[in-house]
């Protein structure tokens, strides 16, 4: 059972929480505590210091006004600071009541760790990372996994899930998260587009198919070209041909995977190049769908003989 | 009491935050286990302030000692296991009339250097 920021408004009552001190239990704090005082132990002590007799350890009044804290908080993460000015002795057969009342909410101080899911539309152009950086509840810089391109010349989608973001504005003097090209090897710059934060999962996402943008075949022979399509919700995922040749057909793993099969023939060159447009369905409802759009170059299958000049 | 000790620092107490002695504090202070109580760190707190308090230099009469204030601002929650350094300084010593006080501030550091607690502690010595 724990408090939520959320739910406070100023003047709540915390729960009282109420102990009757014995003896015993000054002994046992002074043992566990390490505070053996004969004020807090020994009557002779505590008349020759001016008390009537023994008296409870101050710490002991804190440590139970702590526990009502911890109680009400749910643990003790969220207690940063506790002062306690002892006003007047508590005796054994004293009943000490904690509680306490809400003064101030500070909205902009509060903190909280986030569950959320980003998603990041960006360029797949080049052969390097990109990644997140974003204010976590350990450091402002929080890594997320990088993203490797596939140079596939498409916009593409990829979710984050992040359970410790903070978002604190504790970046670059106020920023939540940044995106970044992770190196410069392919001397490509990264573009990104839109991006999204959720509180919880997003729904149905459309699947990702990664095909070839241009392919250059011979004519006369078989070719296969490989492609695949992952779904970020773990979802069954079909492929179709939305657009086809005749000399294509299309084969379907089943698992996200398959290649199409290209058998063109000598009757079927033709100056410009043919397009094909590929479909890739997750099993979502409604259901999803990510299309690519595969040009094919249609070339003669060189052929060559072993010729022997006299 | 010496007044002229104002910022005087004592050699840092190293102490392990053992599960037995957790369990004892948490049952003294009435806690629920599954967690160390944030008061757990008077633990090392005394055990640094014990040589403050025996420092003839401070002459600090001890039978006339009570507590009258104590704060803890914790930068991280305690944890089974941590191994603690408590670095005790006196930050002021003041007379009032006929009772004198002595403020002590505790800083409490984890095997990393990192301050896990400090405890602000305000002893009164009463007069005869």
């Amino acid at each position: 059972m724990s408090v939520r920021f959320e739910d406070l408004s100023v003047g709540d009552e915390l729960p009282p929480l109420a102990r009757t001190l014995t003896r015993d239990d000054l002994v046992r704090y002074a043992e566990a505590s390490g505070d053996r005082n004969p004020l807090h132990l020994d009557d002779a002590a505590a008349r020759a210091a001016g008390f009537p007799g023994v008296i409870a350890h101050g710490m002991l009044t804190m440590g139970h006004l702590a526990t009502c804290l911890t109680r009400w908080l749910g643990g003790p993460e969220a207690l940063e600071r506790l002062t306690a000015p002892f006003r007047a002795p508590v005796f054994p057969g004293e009943t000490l009541v904690a509680g306490g009342r809400v003064r101030a909410l500070d909205a902009s101080t509060r903190r909280v760790e986030l569950e959320v899911w980003v998603t990041v539309e960006y360029y797949d152009g080049g052969n390097d990372q990109w990644m997140l950086e974003y204010d976590g509840t350990t450091a402002p810089y929080t890594a997320a996994p990088p993203v490797q391109l596939q140079n596939t010349g498409k916009w593409r989608l990829h979710t984050f899930h992040l359970t410790d973001a903070y978002f604190g504005g504790r970046q670059n003097v106020g920023a939540d998260l940044r995106l970044s090209d992770l190196s410069w090897a392919d001397g490509q710059t990264n573009y990104f587009g839109r991006v999204w934060i959720a509180r919880s999962l997003p729904g149905n996402q459309p699947p990702d198919l990664v095909a070839p943008n241009r392919v250059a075949v011979p004519v006369g022979k078989i070719t296969q070209i490989p492609v695949s399509a992952t779904d970020p919700d773990g979802g069954l995922i079909s492929l179709s041909l939305d657009r086809s040749v005749d000399f294509a057909t299309l084969v379907d793993n089943g698992d996200g995977s398959g290649f199409l099969r290209l058998a063109p023939a000598e009757s079927d060159m033709r100056p410009c190049p043919f397009r094909i447009r590929l479909l890739a369905t997750d099993s979502g409802n409604p259901s999803l769908s990510d299309a690519a759009t595969i040009q094919i170059i249609l070339h003669p299958y060189a052929v060559f003989l072993p010729v022997t000049i006299r | 009491m010496n007044e002229g000790l104002g910022g005087k620092r004592y050699p840092e107490v190293r102490v392990e935050v053992d599960p037995a002695r957790v369990r004892a504090f948490a049952h003294a202070v009435g806690e629920r286990e599954g967690f160390v109580p944030p008061t757990f760190a008077t633990v090392p707190e005394l055990a640094g302030l014990a040589q403050v308090i025996a420092d003839p230099e401070l002459a600090l009469d001890f039978s006339r000692v009570v507590h009258v204030e104590q704060s803890y601002e914790w930068r991280r929650p305690l944890r089974v296991g941590d191994v603690l350094r408590c670095r005790p300084r006196i930050e002021a010593v003041r007379t009032r009339g006929d009772t004198g006080f002595l403020t002590i501030v505790s800083e409490i550091v984890n095997a990393e250097g990192e301050v896990v607690v400090v405890g602000r502690c305000t002893l009164a010595e009463r007069g005869r």
